[in-house]
């Protein structure tokens, strides 16, 4: 799997940007359970979350939201992450995605890379 | 003031306020809230919202107890779209800074992620709609409370406004308190217009989308003469209908002058006024009109009150009913006259041409089950008064003779079974087709009587689906041609010496009512509130004079012409029927 990441470097020590492409992975897309589990754990860190798929935007810390992007598997969309924990926030939700969006298990077969940053 | 264009299906004025029923029946209630009842409101939304969250996960524990883990996840989803923080905050936005009720806000804001859903090509998540209906349907439950109105137990005179009425919701309708139905659809033959009509309130269906411009509590007025429905109208337009209201009641007053009179005309003939029904109550109507019996009892509504089909016993309670009540006088029962798409027992296949489709009398020789536990109950309640038996739409010769078969053998299982009925109850059938006119010397044969029914006669014949507004136009009871088989249907059955009425739009229409007695006809069938109408025009009029109006209707050339001649003898006679 692909990951291409840029992180911008900060002008203030507590406010960051992150952004990063993934792709979906799981057959099915993001659907209810995937774009629960993607808001829970964007509403973990306090930075402001995006998500973009074909530039349209929604907020990453809503279900709803997400859910109207309607991304399918196999797709890609954009995260943005903006605020303290942007990069924290990016490489959890990057893994999420990843990992099928699987929080509760962690997958043992899905290497964890970590590049860039 | 807004004024809205419908389809005008039940005559009459009615001013009042609005009762906004949203879809499953909640009503929609006041959108706005005073600035100073932010805070509170706010907490009242915050407290629903916890509430329905608690039962949300009460439900999952429970579900998921019960059925697995698996089950209980598709709470979850409710449970997550509820948390939505971003969902918090647009509905907060809403309240404090527009003064959106509660109520309101939620409605919109979800309705509004429910139609994004739905527009979405991935089947999954279109379904998803019904998830966010789900959660606005608690959230508004639990906003409302005990505010939440039910339509058997309105607290005031309301006007009620609505996407569309079922049939449940019309059959519990608080009947003193409803003054008048507005509907975004629904056409003349639907079944808030039969509804409305059997209620005699004015009502309008088939507007188009309205409700997301009108509050509860708005001023309405119904126009279901014209088919207009006005959202707030101005003092000039309400002084004009004030006045018509009043019009209407002393038209109607002087009519009441008329109830124990006999419908006879100037020059001593009596005509004989039925009524057509669609529920057992109308009978209390129509007695106290002076009907000469029942001339079409309709039964379709015992198919489309309930959810599943009426048993032999709810038919049989359903006619004594009506049977005893009329004592000796006549009731016509008419066999199911409806199309295959509104059972439940019938499988539902779509029908390219429903209108030349399985309905009717063609859907009962289809469904001989369905059909024998009408034709007994019929039978079961001939003994308890003056019952008639009427098939509907018969079209050729082989159909009445298999429909009248089936009564043979529902006899005889009575008789094998000691059932009493009425053997020689008479037996008719409605003419509703060319054909039928056409044939109706060897149908004549067949039947104790004939009801020409006017509005299906129409649309065959002329070729036009009235709920379709391009062709609607189109529809005209005076055409020619419909006017020549009137003619032909009535002298067929003179000569076959057997009894012949109209039921059907034309003959509740005074405009036809000289027409018609010229034509020779003797007996009318008109809903209850058309009766003393019918009566006032016979009784002011000579039959010399009708002649002489029949033979020159018959020699005009389109329905326009025919309609003015006969609006500008009906002007001489009674000016305060011609509606402009």
């Amino acid at each position: 799997m692909v990951r291409s990441r840029e992180t911008s470097a900060p002008s203030k020590m507590s406010e960051s940007t992150a952004s990063t492409w993934v792709t979906v992975s799981n057959p099915q897309g993001m659907h209810l359970r995937p774009a629960g589990s993607f808001a829970q754990t964007a509403a973990q860190f306090s930075s402001r979350i995006e998500v973009k798929k074909d530039n349209q935007p929604a907020d990453g810390k809503s279900v709803m939201d997400l859910l109207t992007l309607a991304v399918s598997g196999g797709e890609k969309m954009f995260i943005s992450a903006e605020g303290p924990d942007a990069e924290a926030a990016i490489e959890a939700l990057a893994q999420l995605v990843e990992n099928g969006f699987e929080t509760n298990r962690q997958s043992e077969t899905t290497e964890i890379t970590d590049e860039g940053s | 003031m807004q004024t809205l264009q419908g389809i005008a299906v039940s005559p009459g004025v009615a001013v009042g306020e609005a009762l906004v029923l949203d879809t499953e029946g909640f009503r929609t209630p006041r959108r706005f809230i005073a600035s100073d009842a932010v805070e509170p409101e706010l907490a009242r939304l915050n407290s629903a919202i916890d509430a329905v969250a608690a039962d949300i996960e009460r439900n999952q524990t429970q579900i998921s107890a019960e059925l697995g883990e698996k089950y209980g996840a598709i709470f979850s989803a409710h449970a997550q779209m509820l948390r939505d923080e971003r969902l918090h905050t647009e509905l907060e936005q809403l309240v404090r800074q527009r003064n959106f009720s509660p109520e309101y806000a939620v409605s919109r804001t979800l309705r509004r992620y429910a139609k994004v859903f739905q527009k979405l090509e991935n089947r999954y998540l279109a379904e998803r709609a019904h998830d966010i209906f789900d959660i606005e349907k608690s959230l508004l439950r639990n906003l409302m409370g005990a505010d939440r109105e039910e339509l058997s137990h309105l607290q005031s005179s309301v006007l009620i406004l609505a996407h569309d009425l079922t049939p449940s919701e019309t059959a519990s309708l608080d009947r003193e308190n409803a003054k008048g139905f507005a509907t975004e659809i629904g056409g003349a033959g639907g079944h808030t217009a039969i509804v409305a009509k059997a209620l005699e309130i004015p009502s309008v269906v088939g507007i188009g989308p309205f409700l997301a411009h009108v509050s509860a509590g708005d001023q309405i007025i119904i126009d279901g003469d014209h088919g207009l429905v006005i959202i707030k109208p101005d003092e000039e337009t309400l002084e004009r209908y004030r006045c018509e209201a009043e019009q209407h009641r002393n038209v109607a007053t002087q009519l009441d002058s008329l109830r124990e009179l006999p419908a006879e005309t100037g020059d001593g003939q009596r005509i004989r006024i039925i009524a057509n029904i669609e529920f057992p109550h109308e009978v209390k109507a129509c007695c106290e009109r002076g009907a000469d019996g029942i001339g079409l009892y309709r039964t379709e509504f015992l198919y489309l009150a309930g959810a599943t089909e009426p048993t032999e016993e709810d038919h049989y309670q359903a006619y004594s009913q009506v049977v005893q009540a009329l004592g000796q006088r006549p009731v016509v029962i008419r066999t199911l006259d409806l199309g295959a798409d509104k059972l439940v027992a019938v499988p539902d296949r779509k029908e390219r041409n429903p209108f030349l489709g399985l309905r009717s009398i063609r859907l009962s020789l289809k469904n001989p089950t369905l059909f024998r536990t009408q034709l007994r109950a019929i039978l079961r309640a001939s003994v308890r008064g003056n019952v008639h038996l009427m098939f509907p739409l018969i079209t050729s010769l082989s159909e009445l003779q298999q429909a009248k078969q089936q009564l043979t053998l529902v006899m005889e299982e009575l008789d094998d079974a000691g059932v009493p009925f009425q053997r020689d109850l008479p037996v008719g059938m409605m003419v509703e087709t060319p054909a039928a006119v056409t044939m109706l010397d060897r149908l004549a044969r067949e039947v104790d009587f004939v009801s020409i029914g006017t509005n299906d006669l129409v649309q065959y014949t002329l070729a036009v689906d009235r709920s379709n507004i391009d062709v609607a136009h189109l529809y005209q009871s005076g055409d020619p041609a419909v006017l020549r088989l009137v003619k032909q249907a009535i002298d067929v059955t003179h000569q076959a010496g057997i009894p012949v009425t109209i039921c059907g739009q034309m003959s509740a229409d005074p405009k036809y009512t000289m027409l018609l007695l010229g034509l020779g006809l003797r007996q009318w069938s008109v809903p209850p509130s058309a009766i003393l109408e019918i009566k006032k025009i016979c009784r002011g009029v000579d039959l010399a004079h009708c002649r002489s109006v029949a033979e020159q209707a018959l020699k005009l050339d389109c329905a326009a012409d025919v309609d003015a001649f006969l609006r500008d003898e009906l002007k001489k006679i009674a000016p305060e029927f011609v509606v402009c």
